[in-house]
C-alpha cells in the first residue's frame, strides 16, 4: 500500500465539455437551423416587428412551462394550468363588474392562480393523491366553474391601462411580455440551479423516499411547486386576458398539452429527476419559431400542431433510435 | 428505529438525548437533534442514486455549505471530499453519479453524508448487509473509531457474530417488543438466540406467533 | 382483494341508484324505460371508450389520443362512404376497427420498441392524429346529405327496442369481460400493471403486453369513431375534442387505479354510466348544461380521494398490528 493519500478528483469532465455535449446544445442547433430556414423561406421573417410579434406565440406558455418544469423534475405534473388561466381570467372579469382598478385586477388574477395551485397542492401533498389524476379532475373543475359563471357569454371592457400587460412595449420592439418572460427565465434559472431549493427538487424527483430520509421536506417542497405553478398560470392569465381584451370560458383551451410539450422538448424527463431551465427556454424559442415560420408560409394552425407533435415524439425517439442503431 | 428518525409515528414513549426530552415528527427534526439514520434499503432510502456523489453527501448539510439559500459548489466539494476520503471511498470522481458505485462504496457515501452533519447519535440499520467482505471490515473498524470519538451508535443487526463483536449493550427485540436487555458481560450466542426466539431462561413466554425476530444491539461510549 | 374491488363497484352501483332515485323522485319521466334506453344509448360511446382506456391504464400506461383517433377514424369512414356509397356497413365497421387498431399500434410501437413514456407518446399523437384529419379533409365538413342512409342509419337501427349503438356497447362489454377474466392477455394486463418487474420473471413481455393494450384501445376508439360520425351524421376536425379526459374521468370514477394493475371492466362501465346519467339529468332537473364540466371534475377529485382513502385504510390495519407493541 502506498502512504500518500489518494485524492478523488472532483470532476472528470470539465463543465464546458459537459455543456457542449448536452441536450441543450443540440436543441440550440435545431433552433438556429429553424431560424436560418425560416429566413430563407419567407422575406417577412427577418423583420424586427414580425419577430417581436412572434414572441407572443410562446411567452405566456413559457412562463407556465418554467414552473411546470420544476414540478415535472420533482416527479409531479399539473394538467390544470390552462383551466387555472380560464378561472383566473373569469375572476378578473368578475372583479371588473365591480369596477376594480388595474392593480386589483392583477391581484385577483394572481390570487386566483395561487389559490388553484394551493388546492392542487393540498390534494396531492395533503391527501397523498396522484397528481396526474388530481389535476385532470381540477382541470375540468376549474374550467367548469368558468363555464358556470360565463355560460356562452364573455367579459370584455377591460380598462385601457390593463392592456399594457398583454400589448404594451417597454422599448422599441421589446414587449412587456417578453421582458417578463426573460426576467422569469432568469429567476427560475437561479431557483433551480443555484439554490438549495433547486437541489431538493432534483433529489425528490430522483428518489422521493431517499430525499425524505435525507432530511428534505418533500411534501412542503412539492406544495410550494404547485403554488408556483398556480402563480405562473395566474400571471399568464393576466397577460393573455390583457392581450385578448376579453374573457371567454374557452380561453387557453388545450394549453396544458402545449406547455408539457415545451417542457419535455426542453429535455426535462417526464419521469422526473432531470432537466434544465435553459433547455426549456430554448424549447420555447423552437416552438415559437416553428409556429411563426409555418404561419408566414400560410400553413394553418392545426397543421402546425402535427409538426409540434412530431417534434415532441421525434426529439425523444431519435436519441433512442440512435442508441439502438449503434448497438 | 424509523420512529426515532421521525418516519413513522411512535405509539408511545418519550425520547431523551443526553437527558433532554425532545419530540421528533420528521427526519428534519431528527437531524436537527443530532440523530441520523443509515437505512437498510440503501437504493431506495439511503441514497439518491441518480445524483452525483458530492450532492448526496451534502444533501442534509446544504444549510452549512450554502449562503442564505444559494448553493456554494466549492464548499460542497470541500465537505464531500473531507468525509468521503475519511471513509476511504473508491470512486472515479466526486461528480460521478452514485448509482455507478458498488454497494460497499454506496454505503460509505451514505455514512459520509451523515457524518458531515456532525451527529450525536447514529443509527445503522443492517449496515453490512449485501456489501463485500472488505468494505464490511472497513465499516466495522470505522464504527469502533466513531464510538471511540464519543458518538453514540445504535446498530440493528440480525447477524449474531456481528452483534457479539461490536456491542457494549444489546437489546433483543421480538415482535416489536423489547425481549431482553443484556450487557456485554452477559453476552453469549446462546442467550441471544434464547431471547430472540422467546425461550428465555427465566421462562417468560412473551409473544406468540412465528413473526420475524429482530435482535437489536446498542453500543455506547 | 377481490372483495374490496367488488365492494367498490357495489358502492358505485349504490351511488348511481341513489342518484337516479333522487332525480326520479322529482322527475318521474327520467326513469321511464324509453328515457333510460336513451341515456344508455347516449352513454354507449363513452362506455366503449372507457373499456379501451381501462385496458391501457391497467398496464400502467395512459392513452390521451383516443378522442383524436376516434375523430380521425370517423373522418376516414365518412370519406370512404362518400366515395363509395354502396360499400356495405360491415366492411365500414371492419375498416373502422382496423384503422383504429393501426393508430393504436403506432402508440403501442413507440411505447414498446422505443420505451417512450406513454403520456408523451399519446400527447404527441393526440395532436398529430387531429392534424391529419385537417390534412385529409382540407378542413371541410362531411355533412348528413353526403352520407348514405345505410351509413347513418346503422347505429340508430332498432333491435328489441334498443338501438344498435347500445347493443354494441353491451357486446363490447361482454367480450372484454371474457378477455379480462378468461384469456392470458387479460391476466398479463394485470401482471404488467401490478408489478412489471415480477411480470418479467413470470415470462411476460411487458412492452408487448402494453402494445396489445394500445391496439385494443385504438380498435375501440376506431369503432366509436364510425358510430359517432354516423350517429351525429357529421364529420369534421373538432369532433369529440377534449373527450379524452372524459374517458379517463370515467375510468378514475370507476375505480381503475392510474398506477395500474387494479380495476375492472365493470368499474369502467359504471364510471361511464355515472357521467352519462349526470349529463342527461342536468337538463331534466333544470340545471344549466354548463355545470356538467365542473360536476365531472368534482366527481373525479372525490373519486380519487375516496379510492386513495380506501387503499390507505387497508394499510392502517397492518400498521396497527405492529404498532400495538412498538415503543418508540
Amino acid at each position: 500500500m502506498n502512504d500518500t493519500k489518494r485524492h478523488i478528483p472532483l470532476r472528470l469532465q470539465s463543465p464546458m465539455l459537459r455543456a457542449f455535449k448536452s441536450w441543450e446544445t443540440l436543441l440550440l442547433a435545431v433552433a438556429i437551423a429553424i431560424f436560418i430556414t425560416n429566413s430563407f423561406m419567407s422575406p417577412y421573417f427577418l423583420n424586427a416587428w414580425n419577430l417581436s410579434d412572434a414572441t407572443f406565440n410562446f411567452t405566456e406558455k413559457a412562463m407556465i412551462a418554467f414552473a411546470m418544469a420544476l414540478l415535472i423534475i420533482a416527479g409531479e405534473i399539473d394538467l390544470s394550468v390552462a383551466s387555472i388561466i380560464a378561472l383566473s381570467s373569469t375572476a378578473m372579469g368578475w372583479a371588473l363588474q365591480y369596477d376594480a382598478g388595474v392593480v386589483t385586477l392583477v391581484l385577483v388574477g394572481l390570487g386566483t392562480g395561487v389559490l388553484c395551485g394551493g388546492f392542487n397542492g393540498f390534494l396531492v401533498t395533503g391527501l397523498g393523491l396522484p397528481s396526474i389524476v388530481v389535476t385532470i379532475g381540477t382541470m375540468s373543475l376549474f374550467r367548469g366553474i368558468s363555464y358556470i359563471v360565463l355560460g356562452d357569454q364573455g367579459f370584455r371592457g377591460y380598462p385601457p391601462e390593463f392592456s399594457f400587460f398583454g400589448q404594451g412595449y417597454v422599448y422599441w420592439v421589446i414587449s412587456f411580455e417578453f421582458v417578463l418572460f426573460a426576467v422569469l427565465a432568469l429567476i427560475y434559472y437561479v431557483l433551480l440551479h443555484k439554490t438549495n431549493f433547486g437541489r431538493a427538487i432534483y433529489a425528490i424527483g430522483n428518489n422521493p423516499t431517499g430525499a425524505l430520509f435525507s432530511g428534505i421536506r418533500v411534501a412542503r417542497v412539492k406544495f410550494i411547486l404547485f403554488l408556483l405553478t398556480g402563480l405562473m398560470a395566474g400571471i399568464a392569465a393576466v397577460c393573455l386576458t390583457a392581450r385578448l381584451g376579453s374573457t371567454r370560458p374557452t380561453i387557453a383551451l388545450g394549453w396544458e398539452l402545449e406547455v408539457v410539450t415545451m417542457v419535455v422538448l426542453g429535455g426535462v424527463s417526464i419521469l422526473g429527476g432531470s432537466g434544465t431551465i435553459p433547455g426549456v427556454v430554448i424549447a420555447a424559442f423552437v416552438m415559437g419559431l416553428v409556429t411563426f415560420g409555418l404561419g408566414l408560409l400560410n400553413v394553418p394552425g392545426i397543421v402546425m400542431s402535427i409538426f409540434i407533435g412530431c417534434l415532441l415524439i421525434g426529439v425523444i425517439a431519435l436519441p433512442r433510435l440512435w442508441a439502438m442503431w449503434r448497438s | 428505529m424509523q420512529a426515532i428518525f421521525g418516519i413513522t409515528r411512535p405509539s408511545a414513549g418519550t425520547l431523551h438525548i443526553g437527558g433532554d426530552a425532545c419530540t421528533i415528527r420528521s427526519p428534519v427534526d431528527a437531524i436537527a437533534n443530532g440523530i441520523v439514520y443509515v437505512p437498510e434499503d440503501r437504493g431506495k432510502q439511503g441514497a439518491v442514486l441518480g445524483l452525483p456523489i458530492y450532492q448526496n453527501v451534502t444533501l442534509p448539510s446544504l444549510s452549512q455549505t450554502s449562503r442564505s439559500g444559494f448553493l456554494r459548489l466549492a464548499n460542497e466539494f470541500a465537505l464531500a471530499r473531507k468525509y468521503t476520503e475519511r471513509l476511504e471511498l473508491r470512486a472515479a470522481s466526486l461528480d460521478q453519479v452514485m448509482g455507478n458505485l458498488s454497494g460497499g462504496n454506496q454505503q460509505k457515501v451514505v455514512i459520509a453524508k451523515w457524518l458531515a452533519t456532525k451527529p450525536r447519535v447514529i443509527i445503522l440499520d443492517e449496515p453490512t448487509k449485501g456489501i463485500d467482505i472488505g468494505s464490511k471490515a472497513a465499516v466495522h473498524a470505522f464504527m469502533a473509531e466513531l464510538a471511540a470519538e464519543g458518538l453514540a451508535i445504535i446498530m440493528i443487526s440480525s447477524e449474531i457474530p456481528e452483534i457479539l463483536g461490536m456491542s457494549d449493550r444489546v437489546i433483543v427485540m421480538r415482535d416489536g417488543l423489547i425481549a431482553a436487555e443484556l450487557s456485554r458481560s452477559e453476552l453469549s450466542p446462546e442467550t441471544l438466540v434464547r431471547h430472540a426466539a422467546g425461550i428465555g431462561p427465566k421462562g417468560h413466554a412473551a409473544g406468540i406467533g412465528p413473526k420475524g425476530h429482530e435482535p437489536g444491539t446498542g453500543m455506547q461510549p | 382483494m377481490i372483495r374490496i374491488l367488488k365492494s367498490r363497484e357495489a358502492l358505485l352501483v349504490g351511488v348511481i341508484l341513489v342518484l337516479v332515485a333522487l332525480i326520479a323522485s322529482r322527475f318521474p319521466a327520467f326513469v321511464a324505460p324509453a328515457n333510460l334506453v336513451n341515456v344508455l344509448t347516449d352513454t354507449s360511446p363513452l362506455i366503449i371508450l372507457a373499456i379501451g382506456q381501462a385496458m391501457v391504464i391497467l398496464t400502467r400506461c395512459i392513452d390521451l389520443s383516443m378522442a383524436s383517433n376516434l375523430a380521425l377514424t370517423g373522418m376516414v369512414c365518412a370519406m370512404i362512404n362518400v366515395a363509395y356509397p354502396g360499400l356495405p356497413i360491415p366492411v365500414i365497421i371492419v375498416v373502422a376497427l382496423a384503422f383504429g387498431a393501426a393508430l393504436g399500434a403506432v402508440n403501442g410501437i413507440l411505447v414498446w420498441k422505443l420505451t417512450i413514456p406513454p403520456i408523451v407518446v399519446t400527447l404527441g399523437t393526440l395532436t398529430i392524429f387531429r392534424g391529419i384529419i385537417f390534412v385529409i379533409s382540407d378542413g371541410a365538413w362531411v355533412n348528413a346529405h353526403e352520407m348514405s342512409p345505410a351509413f347513418t342509419g346503422f347505429p340508430r337501427a332498432d333491435i328489441l327496442g334498443v338501438p344498435v349503438l347500445a347493443w354494441l356497447a353491451i357486446i363490447t362489454a361482454a367480450i372484454f369481460f371474457v378477455v379480462i377474466a378468461r384469456t392470458p392477455l387479460g391476466r398479463a394486463f394485470y401482471a404488467v400493471g401490478g408489478n412489471p418487474d415480477a411480470a418479467v420473471y413470470a415470462g411476460i413481455n411487458v412492452g408487448k403486453t402494453q402494445f396489445w393494450a394500445f391496439v385494443l384501445s385504438g380498435m375501440l376508439a376506431g369503432l366509436t369513431g364510425y358510430l359517432w360520425v354516423a350517429r351525429y351524421s357529421v364529420a369534421y376536425v373538432d369532433i369529440a375534442k377534449g373527450f379524452e379526459l372524459e374517458i379517463i374521468a370515467a375510468c378514475v370514477i370507476g375505480g381503475i387505479a392510474i398506477a395500474g394493475g387494479s380495476g375492472t371492466v365493470m368499474g369502467a362501465i359504471l364510471g361511464a354510466l355515472f357521467l352519462g346519467i349526470i349529463k342527461n339529468a342536468l337538463p331534466v332537473v333544470g340545471i344549466s348544461p354548463f355545470w356538467q364540466l365542473a360536476i365531472s371534475g368534482a366527481a373525479i377529485v372525490i373519486a380519487v380521494a375516496f379510492n386513495a382513502r380506501a387503499g390507505r385504510r387497508k394499510g392502517r390495519i397492518i400498521l396497527k398490528r405492529a404498532e400495538a407493541g412498538t415503543n418508540g
